[in-house]
């Protein structure tokens, strides 16, 4: 896969999606054949994710498109389009070739990205990788479900098999496997160019998954309920120890009926002092 | 009242999202914020874990029906002023008061005043009220234990000082304060550590009929001066005498007991004003620094470039507030004292 004259193009206009944060662009994809591809591929190919403090060792990924100038494969280093070459792995998948084909964006890292059951991307964020900043991260996810918990600033994006977002990623984010099979997703990196501005323009929010599961909407619930009930404030605000108050977050509410985990609590700490801090940003 | 309670709760930030007005709400209870800033003292209190998992963010119309519900002390008094004039030092004083809750330059009173109505998202009615609602949201105890609010100040930001009119409106009662400061003393400071309103662009296009790549391209000192004068010329213009009491740096801090107290009429018990005194004897912005008198040693780095801004831009505007303050001292001293209901 080749794309003459790319390395020229400069990114363009990325202030026209500054503040979006995810996005439904309007291409759909069989996802079947492409993870029976994804499948196929020898697990050899497949690296644990080298970010490995921010995950627990279920984060996999395998380059289909790298440049050749990197540490490792999977990492996407910052060159433009033409420090890119495809892999040998994309030869083997010609329905994940012809996604790419039919986007036919400047791209940059491909890989193949994978999440195994009961596993867990702690929140992170990756510098730069926005399409204000003129580079985005796309995914099409290939087998995922209805516990598989993706959660960008606080809020889920619905993702469903064949689907294409994109997530700006350089804001805090997350995700969890609470399902029985591992998720796979098509994971890659552009530039921004006019083409993808108009799949923007033809975007949406997607379609919304159930919550009542979703451990981030308990914890917003327990959150409110916590707001209103004096005991519970009184209880919760008289902790100083950070451990201690996200432990003991967790069993209050739990008590109450309320699901979550220390993770979210401890996010919900830190999008607090971000919420705080970023009002002087400019 | 339903769920709506949100007695200990502030009101620490306004805010857009996905275009609705939102407030996040801390709960603080009580405690006093002792800092020179109203962003420093929340930030203070943000150390604790709960002020930062447990917040309550709601619709604005929340923060209103809680104004219906539980509506607080109205401000009292006030501030406005021409940056690096003692502003500070009059609400550190005043907050030395157990009985005081003192309001310096909120942030939340800035997006009201500023960005709210350009936001489209609110008309002046619902700004005004909004402003009385956040207010009255600080200006209440919610611990019958606590020394009950005697009275509220509130010092907005100087670049605020041509909102004088909205303020009228949400708090028709409250008397005001503009403070002023001969002008070279104050481009100096300013020169010498900006504030960051005096960064072109920050404050929008805030010279009227340039652009903000005019303003960007302009000499640093003569944006400052332009943008003091500008605030200084806003003073004299929304003078007005029945609610006003003009000072000026010079007359600090011995007026804040003579003059601001009676205006803004708080009988403050001895021992408070014992306590003000003692504040009044250290550095407006750094509590533990004792003040030294710096007018001469400004006066000695003003190049002569400086000087001739300062008279360009700001003295005009300067030498027309000194007018009325001399009239206004001329005048009977209390006379403010009747004008307002």
């Amino acid at each position: 896969m080749t794309h003459p004259g790319l390395s020229a193009q400069a990114p363009c206009e990325g202030l026209r999606v500054q503040g979006m944060r995810s996005a439904r662009l309007p291409w759909r994809f069989d996802a079947a054949s492409a993870l029976a591809e994804a499948k196929a591929l020898p697990v050899s190919l497949w690296r644990t994710h080298f970010n490995e403090g921010r995950h627990d060792g279920g984060w996999q990924a395998l380059a289909l498109r790298h440049a050749p100038a990197a540490p490792m494969d999977v990492v996407p280093i910052d060159v433009p389009p033409s420090g890119f070459v495809d892999a040998p792995a994309l030869e083997q998948c010609p329905s994940l070739r012809a996604m790419l084909e039919a986007m036919a964006l400047p791209w940059k890292s491909v890989r193949l990205m994978q999440l195994l059951p009961g596993c867990e991307i702690m929140e992170h964020t990756d510098a730069g990788v926005s399409a204000a900043q003129g580079e985005v991260r796309l995914h099409v996810p290939l087998q995922t479900g209805e516990h598989v918990y993706f959660h960008v600033d606080g809020e889920r994006i619905p993702l469903r098999a064949g689907e294409c977002w994109y997530l700006d990623v350089s804001r805090p984010h997350r995700v969890r496997n609470r399902g029985g099979q591992t998720r796979i997703h098509l994971v890659a990196d552009a530039w921004v160019d006019e083409r993808l501005l108009e799949a923007f323009r033809a975007s949406d929010a997607g379609d919304p998954l159930p919550d009542a599961t979703d451990p981030w909407s308990q914890f917003l619930r327990f959150r409110d309920f916590v707001g209103t009930d004096e005991e519970y404030s009184r209880r919760l605000s008289a902790i100083t120890d950070k451990a201690e108050f996200v432990q003991a977050s967790v069993q209050l509410g739990h008590g109450a009926g309320f699901q979550f985990e220390a993770s979210d609590v401890e996010s919900a700490m830190k999008a607090g002092r971000r919420s705080w801090m970023e009002q002087w940003v400019l | 009242m339903g769920t709506l309670n949100f007695s200990g709760w502030r009101p620490i930030r306004i805010y857009i999202a996905k275009g609705r007005v939102m407030v996040d709400w801390a709960r603080l209870m009580d405690t006093p914020l002792l800092e020179p800033f109203f962003q420093h003292g929340v930030q203070s209190q943000l150390k604790l874990p709960f002020h930062l998992a447990f917040r309550r963010q709601t619709p604005l119309e929340d923060l209103l029906a809680w104004h219906e519900a539980s509506a607080g002390l109205s401000p009292t008094l006030v501030i406005f002023h021409v940056t690096r004039c003692g502003s500070t030092l009059i609400t550190q004083a005043l907050g030395q008061s157990p009985y005081h809750l003192q309001l310096s330059e909120p942030a939340p009173v800035d997006f009201l005043l500023r960005h709210a109505l350009p936001s489209g998202l609110l008309d002046e009615a619902q700004a005004v009220r909004a402003l009385r609602a956040w207010a009255g949201a600080w200006a209440q105890r919610c611990d019958s234990a606590s020394p009950t609010l005697q009275s509220c100040s509130i010092k907005l930001d100087a670049w605020n000082t041509d909102k004088a009119a909205l303020v009228a409106q949400a708090w028709p009662e409250a008397r005001w304060v503009f403070l002023a400061r001969e002008p070279l003393s104050v481009l100096v400071s300013q020169m010498r550590e900006r504030a960051f309103f005096l960064v072109p662009g920050t404050l929008g296009a805030c010279l009227d009929g340039l652009s903000i790549h005019e303003l960007a391209s302009m000499p640093a000192a003569l944006f400052c001066a332009r943008v003091l004068g500008d605030i200084y010329a806003a003073m004299a213009r929304e003078f007005v005498p029945e609610r006003t009491l003009l000072l000026d740096h010079a007359e600090l801090p011995a007026a804040i007991e003579t003059l601001v107290l009676p205006h803004m009429r708080w009988h403050c018990s001895e021992q408070d004003r014992d306590r003000m005194r003692e504040r009044c004897a250290m550095h407006g912005k750094h509590p533990y620094q004792a003040y030294l008198p710096d007018t001469e040693t400004k006066h000695s780095m003003a190049s002569d470039h400086l000087q001739s801004l300062a008279e360009q831009w700001i003295a005009p505007h300067y030498r027309k507030l000194q007018n009325l303050r001399h009239a206004q001292r001329a005048a009977a001293p209390n006379s403010l004292e009747e004008a307002l209901p």
